[in-house]
């Protein structure tokens, strides 16, 4: 009886593992294809590598993928680093300093990582456009800066809190100031908070494309998710094999960065709920 | 209720760590049984092994006869304590208490009727409707034993349930749950570290020793006749003192010498264990509870016939009592295993141990009546009661009997 | 200058600097200003301009706005497209909700127990939340295909017959529900997961040793000690689902006939592709109004400082 139960709880278990995988499988597969291929279903498992690489060369090539890739990471990049220079600080100050109103405003700027972001998505467009700075890097760098901000803060938060306090009182007994506090002594013990706050703030902001839809409109500008989405939406005549290779190629970044990262993802999701 | 009996029963670990080894013992119906031993010695795995949440990897288990290896704890009808009590922390103490009742489909107003009686046994009517979060550790303590004896099972198992209160709540509770058994009349077993609440609580004691058990008797006779140096060692406090001796023959008899004093062996002891005369020549352990030593100079006293030479370096009166600390001329008795004893209590103690070994000298520990005069610094003479010498293999470490 | 002398903080018990309120206050300045700053100028400004903007009229032609006082909301609130929306928007959240609740809470419950290869599934299964949900649409797009798709070829070979997954409008918002599903339901089996990981295992011998086999510890223990978890779960995800907008643009494009438009769909068209940019702020704003009601509820239930979560 026991052995009926691990034999179907190993099943299971594939079956999930299949549910989660499937799909991606399936883009690998079909971005393999010469396109009158795709309409073979079930598609047959013989690769052709002349063919994948004829394929992934009109992404990379026709489709300038490669500066999607450098416009994605600088601006992934730059945004998570100054949001982390913003909010580590803050995340502190809430944790430590308790002045007038600081629950309040915790709540409030915690509570900015909800709102919807169509409901700022057109003032920030029109500010930026105001300021000029709309297709540039620069002019999504600052907003996204701003998105990423309330969840830097709040997992910093957590993480400051778990810094006994009498760390800082040694610190500030042997004549450090606060700031200095924070940046000499407490900023490697709160590294894991910022690995994970990077973690998340890196995910969210490299997916983001709602807003740069808005505010990048040539393509030599535009992200790795804008391009895929302009490329791949719903009315575009875009051949499907070359899609899927647009699919895997936007994919595997954020693959390599799971497998990396995964430990850090856990550990931000369940801490929380844990407590 | 039932009797409980383990055969042969062994646990190795996966990685290959052995916890019990060769367990038998039968424990009668009705029987209040301790397992003690110092941490890590296989008592509460011998007791999880019995509840089912351990795997027995050897031998066999029964309970009121029927053998239970493979029957999940929910089959074995017997009832648990945890040390952490193990309370159901979103249920009320009625529905905690009530859980197992309600589990078995009892009807309600039975239910009602049980929890009640078992409320009232331990003091519990009162905090029926709170939850395990707003009571007391006492308290709590009670509602983990509330839920045992609501059911009447075959057989009630303890861990270490007094470990968690303070020390005055302990000894209440202690009374409380020899009286609750006696009137269930359950058979119990019961598991802790601390040897105080094994002699006074049970009416047998198993001393259990890195997974094996070393003796299993009635606290008295596991007082007066220890059957190892770790039972001697382990059960009563001040602890056995433990010297080397040398058996010799004399006209009169055997003796021991202890440093430079010599000690005679009554007859009595020589005849019960022939294994001295077959020592004689070599050294053994003597051991000597410190009641056993009186202050040779008092005069109102029955004095025991043998006679120590020492220097007392300190003394406890304690009302009742002077302990006495008296530094003798004689090595004492340190193997690995009593270093392990010590070790558990107090590191310091381990190494003075050590020390002294090399240097021929050991404090004993006399209770001596609280007439004695005697003060630190003096030279003494002991009297001792030879008819309570306890002697001991210095290899095998077994009480010397043939 | 003199160290300050920690003292308790009533509400927390925890200490805290008492230095001078005027040295506090400088430290607070360095330390939050920037970040506050920047959240004003980014986040607070955009917000409160939307709120204008959702009084007035935007004309592209001229580039000129126009106060029309409540005009866009009259409209709104009348106009049977903005609540069919809503409608879509409610089952998504809802119906979404649910199933990935009660998804992610049975798969909490299946992986509590010794499987080889159980680490390398749940990592498999966070991929989805990860990935750009364009990206999720098209490959969905690809397995669900009428012609020529993997998983609708699956259905049709097992007898289901055809099912216009995405161009049937009355099925197509339960697909989209179903991809969303795909997507998050590892959210709340992680949080479920870690939860009942953090479980005392002794709780459960007790019941155990009480007589509950494996389905009345799980009724009366496991689930009841799990629902703190499982409500946080479901009110983050159902406030992430309301604002649902990247899944729809690549998934269906709000069709076929608008029939998986969603609020921010909405919003995004009337603003984007039709430049009726007072009236989406309406809109949006409707929405700032629910989200603020769900992080209430949201903060009601949980103390924000006690979470790390995203």
């Amino acid at each position: 009886m026991r052995i009926v139960g691990r034999i179907i709880s190993y099943a299971v278990l594939v079956l999930i593992g299949l549910i989660g995988i499937a799909p991606f499988l399936y883009l690998l597969v079909l971005s393999s294809k010469a396109r009158i291929d795709v309409l073979e279903v079930p598609p047959s498992l013989d690769f052709n590598w002349a063919q994948i690489k004829e394929n992934y060369d009109v992404v990379i090539n026709e489709k300038h993928y490669l500066t999607f890739v450098k416009n994605s990471i600088i601006i992934t990049g730059v945004s998570t680093v100054f949001a982390l220079v913003l909010g580590v600080p803050a995340g502190y100050a809430f944790s430590r300093l308790r002045f007038r109103g600081s629950e309040t405003w915790a709540s409030t700027i915690l509570s900015f990582r909800f709102m919807p972001p169509v409901a700022v998505a057109i003032p920030i467009f029109l500010l930026i456009q105001h300021l000029g700075l709309t297709n540039s890097h620069l002019g999504l760098i600052l907003p996204y800066i701003a998105f990423s901000l309330p969840l830097v803060i709040w997992i910093m938060i957590g993480f400051f809190d778990e810094i006994p306090i009498e760390i800082d009182e040694a610190a500030m007994m042997d004549g450090l100031t606060r700031p200095q506090v924070l940046f000499k002594v407490l900023l490697p013990l709160a590294r894991p908070g910022m690995v994970v706050s990077a973690t998340f703030g890196l995910i969210f902001i490299w997916n983001e494309f709602l807003l740069g839809l808005y505010v990048i409109n040539s393509s030599e500008k535009e992200t790795i998710p804008i391009a895929a989405a302009s490329l791949l939406t719903v009315e575009s005549p875009i051949d499907w094999n070359i899609a899927a290779a647009v699919g895997v190629l936007t994919v595997i970044p954020i693959l390599f960065f799971t497998i990396v990262v995964q430990r850090y993802i856990v550990r931000g999701l369940t801490a929380g709920a844990v407590r | 209720m039932a009797s409980v009996s383990f055969d042969g029963v062994g646990k190795v670990y996966r990685d290959g760590t052995r916890a019990v080894r060769d367990f038998s013992l039968e424990v009668a119906d009705g029987e209040f049984m301790v397992f003690v031993g110092p941490s890590g010695c296989g008592k509460t795995t011998a007791l999880r092994m019995l509840a089912g949440l351990e795997a027995i990897t050897e031998g066999k288990i029964r309970i009121g006869g029927d053998v239970v290896n493979d029957l999940h704890p929910r089959r074995r009808d017997i009832a648990m304590v945890f040390q952490n009590y193990a309370l159901y922390p979103h249920m009320s103490v009625y529905r905690n208490i009530a859980f197992a009742l309600k589990v078995r489909k009892t009807p309600p107003d039975e239910i009602r009727r049980r929890v009640d009686d078992a409320a009232r046994i331990l003091g519990l009517t009162d905090q029926l409707e709170k939850k395990p979060g707003q009571l007391s550790g006492g308290q709590r303590q009670r509602v983990a034993m509330g839920r045992a004896i609501v059911r009447a099972p075959q057989a009630f198992l303890m861990d270490e349930p007094l470990s968690n209160l303070d020390a005055k709540l302990r000894v209440q509770m202690r009374g409380e749950i020899g009286r609750i058994q006696r009137e269930l009349g359950t058979t119990t077993i019961y598991v802790t570290h601390d040897q105080v609440e094994a002699m006074t609580m049970g009416t047998r004691v198993a001393v259990l020793r890195k997974g094996e058990l070393q003796q299993v008797e009635q606290p008295q006779r596991l007082y007066d006749n220890p059957v190892n140096l770790f039972v001697a060692s382990f059960i009563g406090s001040p602890e056995m003192n433990l010297l080397e001796a040398a058996i010799e023959r004399t006209e009169s008899g055997l003796t021991c010498r202890v440093g430079d004093s010599v000690l005679p062996i009554p007859a009595e002891t020589a005849a019960a264990r022939p294994g001295l005369s077959r020592r004689v020549g070599a050294s053994v352990a003597l051991g000597v509870r410190s009641e056993h030593l009186q202050d040779a100079g008092l005069r109102e006293v029955r004095l025991g016939s043998g006679r120590l030479r020492g220097t007392v370096v300190a003394t406890e009166p304690l009302g009742s009592d002077l302990l006495a600390y008296i530094e003798v001329g004689a090595a004492p008795v340190v193997t690995e295993e009593l270093l392990e004893v010590a070790g558990d209590a107090d590191r310091a103690l381990a190494d003075k141990l050590r020390a002294e070994a090399g240097e021929r000298r050991t404090i004993v520990v006399a209770r001596f009546a609280i007439d004695s005069r005697t003060r630190p610094g003096e030279t003494i003479e002991v009297a001792v009661e030879t008819s309570k010498l306890h002697f001991f293999d210095l290899e095998t470490e077994a009480a010397i009997v043939d | 200058m003199p160290a300050p002398a920690p003292a308790d903080d009533l509400e927390t018990g925890r200490k805290t600097s008492h230095a001078a309120p005027t040295q506090r206050r400088r430290e607070v300045f360095l330390l939050l200003g920037p970040a506050v700053f920047y959240l004003l100028a980014f986040s607070v400004y955009p917000l409160a301009v939307s709120l204008a903007r959702s009084f007035q009229d935007y004309d592209t032609t001229a580039n000129t706005w126009t106060w029309i006082g409540t005009g866009n909301y009259r409209e709104l609130f009348t106009s049977p497209e903005f609540w069919q929306v809503v409608k879509h928007t409610m089952v998504l959240t809802f119906a979404g909700v649910t199933i990935q609740v009660v998804l992610g809470t049975a798969l909490a419950l299946f992986f509590n127990q010794q499987l080889r290869g159980a680490t390398l599934v749940r990592g498999i299964m966070i991929l989805p939340m990860l990935l750009t949900p364009v990206v999720v649409g098209l490959m969905w797009r690809m397995l669900l295909n009428p012609e020529w798709g993997l998983l609708n070829w699956v259905f049709v070979e097992l007898g289901f017959g055809q099912i216009g997954w995405l161009t049937d409008p009355n099925v197509a918002l339960w697909t989209l529900v179903m991809v969303d599903s795909w997507q998050w339901t590892p959210f709340v089996f992680v949080i479920v997961y870690a939860r009942l990981q953090a479980l005392p295992e002794e709780v459960f011998e007790a019941g155990s040793v009480d007589g509950a086999n494996w389905f009345q510890r799980t009724r009366y223990l496991t689930l009841p000690l799990l629902v703190p978890a499982i409500v946080f779960a479901a009110v983050f995800r159902g406030i992430d689902a309301f604002r649902t907008f990247d899944l729809v643009y690549g998934l269906t494009n709000g069709g076929p006939v608008q029939s998986t438009s969603t609020l921010s769909f909405e919003a995004f068209q009337n603003g984007f592709e039709f430049f009726r940019y007072g009236y989406a702020s309406a809109i949006a704003y409707v929405m700032v109004i629910v989200a603020m009601i769900g992080i209430t509820v949201l903060f009601r239930i949980v103390n924000p400082r006690k979470l790390q979560n995203v």
